[in-house]
């Protein structure tokens, strides 16, 4: 019986063929119950064709990979259990049932009596009671057709992708599942069966995750089917466990901002679920527990312990009144500055020059004799340690005298004439340590002429005494700083005042400065949007741009903007060969790399073209110094110049560049402009083992005194020593020399407009641009200067009204 | 005719008879010069000091006296008179700025003094010598040892002597750099190399001393900078060349008011420090300054090992010593790209030697300038050749209008005549400071330097070639 039913498939299969072969307008014309019984009682044409029709049991789903890249095909499953591949049929999904529904409404309405209408109606049932087909790689006679009656099931190819995507879900193959039915939402979203598989699917992969450890993702999972379906069977479970894994994890990593805020997730999903309290309860009694050991340490005078105490505690459980009322009274008592960096002060790097992170540590560790005070076209000192100074003998004496006693936030132990003495002395003595050549060429004899008075006689009258007097103080009293404390995680930095401010001042100051590091300045912005630093010292431009004018927050501009600048190593291939300086400057589109790399959609006013390392608010800056303008053709042609000069290739020149990785884009343009012209570039991250002879160094810097600050920044020294001029050309040498030898201002302004012209023409170094520097605070500190010089400017005066965040994370 | 033809003959004859007897009796002079120079003995007296010690009691001191007299006759034979004081120290000092006011010498032919002190320091017996010359009123170097056992202090003290020792040479003969002199005591023969006149590439330094109608000593010159570099020995008589900075340091030699002399000294193994100043103004220390020490004999020689480059510190100065065990080294000093003095220099000779330079800066500023000309030629030269590359392929496209906007800009660009202005500026100015302040060196100098910088800027941004890259700009639009 069996036989025969596929025989008269596979003769239908050919007289609908033959028929198609033909004429393919032509209709069947014959009377619909005497058609079924020709069908399923005439004889086998080929009887070969039948055993080609392969039986379902021995076909295997197709794999994802056949079914989003193959053909599309639709099985046909016969009531003998064979299958016919064919090609995808309509109407779809639910062909028969749909061909069926059809047929029994014409059924219902009768056949009409018009001999016309007649033909159109018997036609039409003809139609329904078959299903069109087609062969898959027939050439010739493609389409058949098939009796309905025959036919089991139709699996369509959206059929087929659903039943991969569920063996793929039970072989956690979870990646090749989500992309089937992504494919399928994309070809029909409604398809039936498709979002009960899907809720299977994220259900199965949250469970997998779960298992894996991976339990935020495995939250996120459940989370995505609670939004599809909330009722499915046991996801209330999953959530709630996961969760509370998750908050365990948080808790132990004392991450309570993290703990609080899946809490928060799972108490929006399942308010009243037992886990959301258990949980609450748990965080709200780590928080009683360690505000308790706060207002214990409160009592026995740990003020330090005490706040720090309730900090965490703020961090735990926020919401409680008590704790407010404790953290307000401990922490104005006690203040904390949390600071934002990149990099914190002390890290290890092999940038072989001073870091953002150097530089604030000095600035508030080292003490000098003087100090800029404010920057308009020059630098303006003040001192705190003197009480007076004054030059005589037409400035071959200075007569200094002592500060012998400080304001209250700013106690210190008073530096005695002899302790100066004995810090010049040491900076005198070439056998010492602390040797400085440039102020032993200037001081000829100390005469202490009273413990708190002092008299230095130079054997050159200095142009500007401040300026080489304001080395840091090298003393044997440590009391006069700001101290580091040795911290043993090297993400965070530590600074105390020495001497704390007494207990009962009319109005406490900062105390302490925590910087913590974070891995980039977006990380350091959302740190201080969620409460837990309180400063940010170092704020790029584009933030700037876009929180000025914010209530909440307080941006303050430095006076002094930042110069980038590229320096040549002296001595290496690049410092000889002016032609390759040239080349590299002239491949560089400056402009552009200043808006696109720097600026970022800043203001363009934020950030301007430099052609020198001088701030070009300085006086030293020479306004006719004529910019170059980028011409990658002359910069292609000085480099054959220079290869030619060099007999061969260029060889890859090595760039230390400094531990900020907001600079990034900015190099890796630089470099690919080099590259074009056929000069190749590799980094030296500030991580990497120092190399041996870099060549170029990307910097920073912010040069407050040229008269100073200009010879050793051509030497790559940190001193100013003659000896280090031997790399340099003659010429230069003795330009840098007789600045230093300059007596009147008109003069050493002149050398200095020389000096910018010629180090400008020669391309000593490539100057790049300068860009205005910003710091942001949060409201509740105050006292920051209004325009400060660096980022720890007055900080003795700081105060910080305690807060704490409270939002919900 | 024949009357004068004789008494020419006679004349020529007589003169000739004159001059012979002129060159006899000179001679004759050398003769009697020589005999009486090398023969003569040193008249030496050694001073020692010793400072106040149990250990050093009366009887160690005559025994150590004894033998150190001993040690030295058995060196010195009977080239010296000796004799050999002894005192207790009180107070006296050998420092380079103290001793001649607390041992002062007095001009005595061939007489030495040698004053030695006897110390006791943290357990070490602390020896310091200085060799006086009474011919030429010269100090000689400090000399300190150190020793542990007062056992070996007269081997010390006779090896101490020995070094200090100076031999005093009489410049018989100038010839050029070529030097002939008598070594005072030169006749004896010594087995002990220590104290002999000569040593193979000794070295020596020259002392004028001029006397009165009376024959008075009433001018004691000490010649900086200028050494005589020992050749060869036969007796007394001693060949050596002269090291100078100067041209002919030493004139024509001696006459009946000027003897020249020289001292023989072994230099110490410790640098000196050169000072460099600037001429005419003294107290104007020269900063900064190229310093390449090369270690050879004679300017011509090779340098016997790796030249060594120093910088003058703050106060001009520079610590130099000797380079490849070579005694004698020269100094050549660079202002830029400028050699301002080449001299020889003995370090260990003295503590600090004084070195006048002229005055560079003018030159200097001008040398800055021109290699920023320099480099701006480089980049214009560059820009020419990019533009001109530009215009003929334009031209070879056959777009006349962009050639002709291109050939605008091109014409734009600085070109000879720019850079001929810039130069001229900065010769004229560099010169007119150079001839004020009366350095006619430098103002020659950057003359030819900006001859050479014209020469390039016409090799390079030579105006034919704009014609010439007219022309083919035209050809190429004209054939298409």
């Amino acid at each position: 019986m069996m036989i025969r039913v596929v025989f008269s498939v596979v003769l239908t299969c050919s007289l609908t063929i033959a028929v198609h072969a033909q004429s393919n307008e032509d209709s069947p014309n014959e009377p619909t119950n005497a058609a079924d019984e020709n069908e399923t009682t005439a004889p086998a044409e080929d009887e070969s064709r039948v055993t080609d029709l392969p039986l379902h049991e021995d076909l295997s789903i197709p794999t994802a990979q056949e079914l989003l890249t193959g053909p599309k095909v639709t099985w046909i499953i016969l009531n003998n259990k064979r299958v016919v591949i064919s090609r995808p049929i309509t109407p779809r999904p639910n062909t028969l049932e749909i061909q069926a529904e059809q047929l029994l409404d014409m059924k219902l309405e009768g056949a009409p009596t018009n001999p016309q209408k007649l033909e159109v109606f018997q036609d039409r049932v003809y139609k329904l009671r078959r299903i069109r087909g087609g062969f898959i790689d027939a050439v010739e006679s493609p389409e058949f057709l098939i009796l309905t009656s025959l036919i089991e099931s139709i699996w369509h190819h959206e059929d087929l992708m659903l039943k991969r995507a569920e063996i793929l879900t039970a072989e956690e193959e979870f990646d090749s599942a989500y992309d089937l039915l992504f494919a399928l939402r994309h070809i029909d979203d409604d398809w039936p069966g498709l979002n009960e598989t899907h809720q299977r699917l994220i259900f199965q992969n949250g469970i997998f995750l779960r298992k894996q450890k991976d339990f935020n993702a495995a939250l996120g999972r459940f989370e995505q089917l609670s939004k599809q379906n909330s009722d499915y069977p046991e996801l209330s479970q999953m959530l709630a466990v996961t969760t509370a894994d998750l908050i365990d994890i948080a808790i132990a990593g004392e991450d309570y901002r993290r703990a609080r805020h899946f809490l928060h997730r799972l108490g929006q999903k399942l308010p009243v679920h037992p886990t959301v309290t258990q949980q609450t309860d748990r965080l709200k009694s780590q928080m009683q527990q360690v505000l308790n050991d706060a207002r214990s340490a409160s009592r026995s005078g740990d003020h330090r312990n005490a706040v720090m105490l309730c900090t965490k505690a703020t961090t735990i459980w926020p919401y409680e009144t008590a704790l407010r009322d404790s953290y307000l009274e401990y922490a104005s008592t006690f203040q904390i500055l949390k600071v934002g960096v990149i990099q914190p002060a002390g890290s290890k790097d092999n940038y072989p020059f001073p870091t953002k992170a150097d530089l604030r540590a000095n600035s508030i560790i080292q003490r000098s004799l003087f100090e800029i005070h404010r920057f308009d076209d020059s630098s303006h000192y003040h001192t705190s340690l003197l009480e007076q100074w004054e030059p005589t003998e037409l400035g071959r004496n200075l007569d200094l005298t002592l500060q012998t006693t400080f304001d209250y936030w700013n106690p210190q132990t008073p530096l005695s004439a002899v302790q100066l003495a004995d810090s010049l002395r040491f900076q005198l003595d070439p056998d010492h340590p602390f040797f400085n050549e440039q102020l032993s060429g200037f001081i000829e004899e100390i005469h202490v002429r009273s413990p708190y008075r002092l008299e230095l006689k130079f054997q050159r009258t200095p142009l500007r005494p401040e300026a080489i007097l304001s080395q840091p103080i090298r003393t044997s009293n440590p009391s006069i700083n700001w101290v580091a404390a040795v911290m043993t995680n090297p993400k965070h930095a530590l600074y105390r005042r020495a001497i704390p401010e007494a207990q009962d001042v009319p109005q406490p100051h900062v105390t302490e400065i925590h910087e913590s590091s974070f891995v980039n300045h977006e990380e350091i912005l959302r740190a201080l949007f969620r409460g837990e630093i309180d400063y940010i010292p170092e704020l790029p431009v584009e933030h700037a741009s876009q929180l000025e004018g914010k209530s909440d927050w307080i941006i303050r501009k430095y006076q002094i903007p930042e110069t980038h600048f590229i320096q040549i190593r002296p001595g290496t291939l690049l410092a000889e060969n002016s032609e390759l300086r040239r080349a590299m400057l002239y491949a560089l589109d400056r402009e552009e790399l200043l808006r696109t790399t720097i600026l970022n959609g800043a203001p363009a006013q934020f950030g301007r073209l430099t052609t020198s390392v001088f701030p070009s608010q300085c006086r030293a800056f020479n306004p006719l110094v004529k910019e170059i303008s980028s011409d990658p053709y002359v910069a292609r042609s000085l480099t054959l110049a220079a290869e030619k000069a060099l007999k061969g290739k260029i060889p890859t020149l090595r760039m230390m560049i400094p531990p900020d990785s907001g600079l990034l884009p900015a190099i890796s343009r630089i470099i690919e402009n080099w590259e074009r012209i056929g000069i190749k570039v590799v980094i030296v991250t500030s991580d990497d083992p120092q190399p041996e002879n870099w060549d170029l160094a990307y910097r920073v810097i912010t040069m407050t005194e040229p008269l100073t600050q200009l010879w050793p920044l051509l030497t790559t020294q940190s001193m100013t020593r003659v000896a280090d001029l031997q790399i340099l050309p003659g010429w230069l040498r003795q330009e840098l020399i007789q600045l230093e030898l300059s007596t009147n201002w008109n003069d050493a302004r002149s050398r200095l407009h020389a000096l910018h012209q010629s180090l400008w023409s020669e391309v000593f170094y490539l100057p790049l641009w300068e860009v205005d520097r910003f710091s942001l605070a949060r409201r509740n500190l105050t006292g920051l200067p209004s325009s400060p010089l660096h980022p720890y400017q007055n900080v003795n005066r700081w105060v910080i009204s305690p807060w704490f965040d409270q939002s919900r994370p | 005719m024949k009357f004068l033809k004789v008494n020419s003959l006679s004349f020529l004859t007589l003169s000739l008879i004159t001059m012979l007897g002129l060159i006899e009796l000179r001679a004759a002079e050398e003769d009697l010069i020589y005999r009486e120079i090398a023969t003569l003995k040193y008249d030496v007296k050694i001073q020692l000091l010793w400072e106040q010690h149990p250990s050093w009691t009366q009887d160690f001191r005559n025994t150590m006296q004894s033998d150190l007299k001993n040690r030295i006759q058995r060196s010195v034979r009977d080239s010296w008179t000796l004799s050999i004081a002894d005192s207790t120290l009180n107070g006296q000092k050998i420092e380079p700025h103290t001793d001649h006011s607390a041992i002062s010498l007095q001009h005595k032919l061939a007489a030495k003094t040698f004053v030695v002190t006897i110390t006791h320091q943290a357990g070490q017996i602390q020896i310091a010598i200085r060799e006086g010359d009474r011919t030429t009123q010269q100090w000689g170097l400090i000399r300190r040892q150190q020793i542990d056992d007062d056992r070996f202090l007269a081997a010390s003290l006779h090896r101490l002597i020995g070094e200090s020792f100076r031999p005093v040479y009489q410049i018989s003969q100038i010839q050029r750099d070529q030097i002939d002199m008598i070594a005072i005591a030169g006749e004896w023969t010594l087995d002990d190399t220590l104290f002999s006149c000569f040593q193979v590439q000794g070295l020596a330094r020259p002392v004028i001393l001029y006397r009165d109608l009376d024959q008075q000593l009433q001018q004691i010159q000490t010649l900086p900078l200028t050494y005589l570099s020992m050749d060869s020995r036969l007796r007394a008589r001693i060949t050596a060349r002269l090291l100078s900075a100067f041209p002919a340091p030493l004139g024509r030699g001696r006459s009946n008011r000027v003897s020249i002399w020289a001292l023989g000294e072994r230099p110490l193994s410790q640098p000196t420090t050169v000072k460099l100043v600037m001429q005419g103004a003294p107290d104007h220390v020269l900063m900064g300054h190229r310093v390449v020490i090369q270690p050879k004999r004679s300017l011509k020689d090779e340098p016997t090992g790796e030249p060594k480059e120093l910088l003058s510190d703050r106060q001009g100065q520079l610590s130099v010593s000797a380079l490849n065990s070579e005694e004698l080294v020269w100094l050549y000093v660079w202002s830029g790209e400028a050699l301002l003095a080449r001299v020889p220099f003995i370090p260990g000779w003295a503590d600090q030697e004084i070195l006048t330079l002229p005055d560079d800066s003018d030159r200097l500023k001008v040398e800055g300038e021109l290699e920023r000309l320099r480099a701006d030629l480089v980049a214009d030269v560059s820009r020419r050749a990019i533009s001109r590359i530009r215009i003929l392929q334009e031209a070879k496209r056959g777009d006349a209008d962009l050639t002709s906007r291109l050939r605008v800009r091109h014409d734009a660009l600085p070109n000879r005549q720019s850079y001929q202005s810039r130069l001229e500026i900065i010769q004229e100015e560099g010169v007119r400071a150079s001839l004020k302040s009366g350095n006619r060196i430098a103002a020659s100098r950057i003359e030819k330097a900006c001859e050479q910088m014209e020469s390039v800027i016409n090799r390079f941004l030579n105006p034919d070639r704009d014609v010439e890259l007219k022309e083919e700009a035209d050809a190429l639009l004209k054939s298409l």
